[in-house]
């Protein structure tokens, strides 16, 4: 049956400009079994930082500091640093492409007509494209980024200057298990990229204000579930990482009011200091993020509150 | 008078000895490049920078040394240089 748009709604590509990323939502793939795409594209523009003089090696200042310990480097050939961004964006965009869903809780958004009025939600897409910056081209973050010699296990990175072996799994924290949380610290900068703090920041662990400092160690978390979070020290994925989306969505739609982790917590922070006692979470629930796909809902399910996660028979 | 006060290149060794035994005991990182720096921010009072991704933790330390050459830590106190 062929696609019909209820009248209120055209089915469009809908782009927007970000500072951090672009952002498009996309209703021309919606029918009874496939949601809108909202796809967040960041392009990176990365540049090589080489010994000085055109020597083969050389030092580098961890965080770009050259009051601070140096590290040895070594120039880039033209097939490590090709390797390197190729690395980079296979291994990064997968880990935050295609996550989340997000639940659509406004009548009418979006809505379409295939022999009956459905309401799509949002499945959250990823698209990251890095090249060099000497090529030209405009990017949302330019990256500088140190070879690192194979003598060298560590380089002080920050959100701007990478290295060479940010790619790879690195030991960072230890659970209360005993066990090793691992990180592979690029997946780690797109989030940081992509608008969001460390795990805890905005909790009364880790305040956000003006003189706090969000990277104290707090920051990364203190309980085994912060920690293992990937804007803690570790790799994990949880719906509290579907907030660029989820901010991008109600940006594009004018539907919904969505607050990032840090701001949450850091009302609930202030509502418990004035109210006494803990407080609820006032995260809103538009555009709810779900990590399982749900399908597009008729009215009467929307009506229900159903969650479609299995592909149903239309 | 205790090894540890014959010199104040002796003193400053005890103190960071007692320091280095106290950091291997207290702290949890596992990641970063190690003791960037060891300060000494006042006459008892030494910080210890410890370089991480994206940060410095610093630990100050302040203590004592008593007269029979203990070195007593009386305060540990972290925070983070952020980058």
């Amino acid at each position: 049956m062929a696609l019909t748009p209820v009248r209120h709604v055209v089915h469009i590509k809908t782009t927007k400009r970000y500072a951090k990323y672009d952002a498009e939502l996309d209703t021309t793939v919606c029918d009874r079994y496939n949601n809108a795409n909202l796809t967040l594209t960041m392009r990176l523009g990365f540049r090589q930082i080489n010994p000085a003089g055109g020597a083969a090696s050389g030092t580098y200042h961890d965080y770009g500091d050259p009051t601070k310990p140096a590290r040895t480097i070594v120039r880039w050939t033209p097939g490590s640093w090709s390797r390197w961004k190729t690395n980079f964006v296979r291994s990064a965009q997968p880990f935050w492409n295609g996550k989340f869903w997000l639940v659509n809780n406004f009548p009418t958004c979006l809505e379409f007509e295939d022999g009956q009025t459905y309401r799509p939600n949002i499945y959250c897409r990823f698209r990251l494209s890095g090249a060099d910056v000497a090529a030209g081209g405009s990017y949302h973050h330019t990256i500088d980024v140190v070879r690192l010699d194979p003598s060298e296990s560590f380089f002080g990175s920050h959100s701007t200057l990478y290295d060479s072996n940010d790619t790879q799994p690195t030991p960072k924290d230890t659970d209360s298990t005993g066990a090793a949380v691992m990180q592979r610290a690029h997946v780690h900068e797109i989030g940081h990229l992509l608008g969001m703090g460390h795990a805890t920041q905005g909790s009364a662990a880790c305040p956000q204000g003006p003189r706090d400092d969000t990277n104290a160690d707090a920051c990364y978390g203190t309980s085994d579930h912060d920690m293992h979070s990937v804007m803690g020290s570790g790799m994990a994925l949880y719906t509290v990482h579907a907030f660029p989306w989820r901010w991008a969505a109600a940006d594009i739609t004018g539907k919904g009011t969505v607050r990032s982790p840090a701001d949450n917590r850091e009302l609930r922070a202030r509502r418990t200091r004035l109210l006494g006692g803990p407080q609820p979470d006032p995260t809103t629930n538009d555009w709810s993020a779900k990590m399982v796909r749900h399908y597009p809902r008729t009215q009467d399910e929307a009506r229900l509150g159903q969650a479609i996660t299995r592909r149903p028979s239309r | 008078m205790s090894e540890c006060a014959r010199t104040p290149v002796e003193t400053s060794r005890c103190v960071i000895e007692a320091i280095l035994r106290d950091l291997s005991d207290t702290y949890t990182g596992l990641d970063g490049g190690g003791i960037a720096s060891i300060t000494q921010d006042a006459t008892w009072k030494y910080t210890v920078a410890i370089a991480r991704e994206e940060r410095l933790d610093l630990i100050t330390y302040t203590v004592v040394l008593h007269d029979d050459g203990m070195v007593e830590i009386t305060d540990r106190a972290k925070s983070t240089k952020s980058y």
